[in-house]
């Protein structure tokens, strides 16, 4: 697979549009997949994989020929996921000087079969796994999602998150602590 | 992919009006910067002037000195410009590690040795009166770093600030050079706190204001085109 991905988003750079298809479709699963787990909501994930998307479309230009562009969407879609938890962030503090309703994620015990279509058919275990981890923060999420759940090396994970490999190392144990913790206290 | 959502509508449009776009050739990005850097560091030098006791100094320490504050740019800037085999996205946190280790060989290596001839100047233990050069240093590393932050926008979606202190300790260093060239003042102390001490105080200053034009196509949510 990696070399079909690379081939095509040479085509796409090269200006073919049906490559950029075929890439989507073969690149567009992971990335909202990694979404997924780190936002826990079907609807946003999948804006926040159009938004990654048209990211990567508008930044083909930074693209280095013959390089795997998987990690660097992986990063794109990071960086989009982080933009989006921040802009949700700031709509909360907004809240007191407007009568609208801000989106505020809510966690709900446990998804629905229709929020995961990509995950396996969620057991009642990994219902309370994934519920689980939307409770952890940010930065410990992504560092459990991409080093457990998205079978990222932890060099690898540190590289899309944009930190160090020591940092990484650290997150994900701590997320990993933390998200043991929970999910024994739930028991 | 079924059950992937379909492109969206913006994305659609965009794709229909598809223009090849050449891929980032990075070596050549570096070699251009570091064509652009020497070329404004010797541009930077005919204005300030080269120092009166050049000639008085020796030649090894002239050459060694010029080529440690060159390399100190030149290496980190390659480890953020060209990514390593296979991959998009440069070597920051590389870059980082090489900026503080050239950081810290120049600071040791002018505290150890500092020569200096009858034209040369001392500041006779009053190390203040310099701290001149540590604001002319970073004066000059502004400009190169605001070009290369600019010239480097959208290429790293992640480790932008990383990045930006990156640029600005090898745009320092660049100015570091030029300092060397210039300045005839021989403390050591001077030297390794004003001199060396700018790489760290443009780094810093790059932290904060490089990101805002290196994260420019990132920070762009929707591009509003009128509807024809």
């Amino acid at each position: 697979m990696p070399a079909d991905v690379k081939d095509l988003m040479q085509r796409y750079c090269a200006g073919d549009a049906n490559a950029f298809r075929e890439l989507y479709s073969q690149a567009a699963p992971p990335l909202r997949g990694y979404l997924l787990r780190l936002c826990g909501q079907a609807a946003t994930a999948d804006d926040l994989l159009q938004m990654t998307f048209l990211k990567v479309h508008r930044a083909r230009g930074a693209f280095v020929a013959g390089a795997d562009p998987m990690p660097w969407m992986f990063s794109i879609a990071h960086r989009t996921f982080l933009d989006e938890a921040r802009r949700r962030k700031r709509a909360k503090v907004n809240v007191a000087t407007t009568d609208e309703l801000p989106e505020i994620p809510v966690h709900q015990g446990g998804q629905t079969d229709a929020q995961l279509p990509d995950l396996e058919p969620p057991p009642e275990q990994t219902a309370a796994a994934m519920a689980a981890l939307q409770q952890l923060p940010d930065a410990q999420r992504e560092a459990v999602v991409l080093t457990k759940l998205s079978g990222k090396s932890v060099a690898e994970a540190a590289e899309i998150a944009g930190t160090t490999v020591g940092a990484m190392k650290v997150r994900a144990h701590r997320g990993y602590e933390l998200l043991r913790k929970i999910l024994g206290a739930s028991k | 992919m079924s059950d992937m959502p379909p492109l969206g509508t913006e994305l659609e449009a965009e794709l229909a009006q598809l223009q090849p776009r050449s891929p980032r050739r990075p070596w050549l990005q570096w070699a251009a910067t570091m064509v652009l850097c020497i070329a404004y560091a010797i541009g930077m030098v005919v204005v300030l002037g080269l120092r009166r006791d050049w000639v008085e100094l020796p030649r090894t320490w002239q050459l060694g000195s010029a080529a440690l504050w060159l390399i100190s740019a030149a290496i980190p800037l390659w480890l953020i410009i060209v990514p390593g085999p296979g991959r998009v996205l440069g070597r920051w946190q590389l870059g980082i590690a090489m900026a503080a280790a050239a950081t810290l060989t120049l600071f040791v290596l002018n505290v150890a040795w500092q020569p200096s001839g009858p034209s040369s100047f001392s500041l006779q233990g009053n190390q203040w009166r310099g701290h001149g050069c540590l604001e002319v240093s970073v004066g000059i590393a502004v400009l190169p770093t605001l070009l290369l932050s600019y010239l480097l926008r959208g290429v790293y979606p992640v480790g932008g600030r990383a990045v930006a202190a990156v640029l600005g300790a090898a745009t320092a260093s660049v100015g570091g050079l030029c300092l060397h060239l210039h300045c005839r003042i021989a403390d050591r102390a001077h030297v390794a706190l004003f001199h060396c001490g700018a790489v760290i105080a443009m780094s810093v200053v790059a932290w904060y204001v490089a990101p805002i034009l290196l994260d420019l196509p990132w920070n762009l949510r929707r591009r509003r085109k009128p509807q024809s």
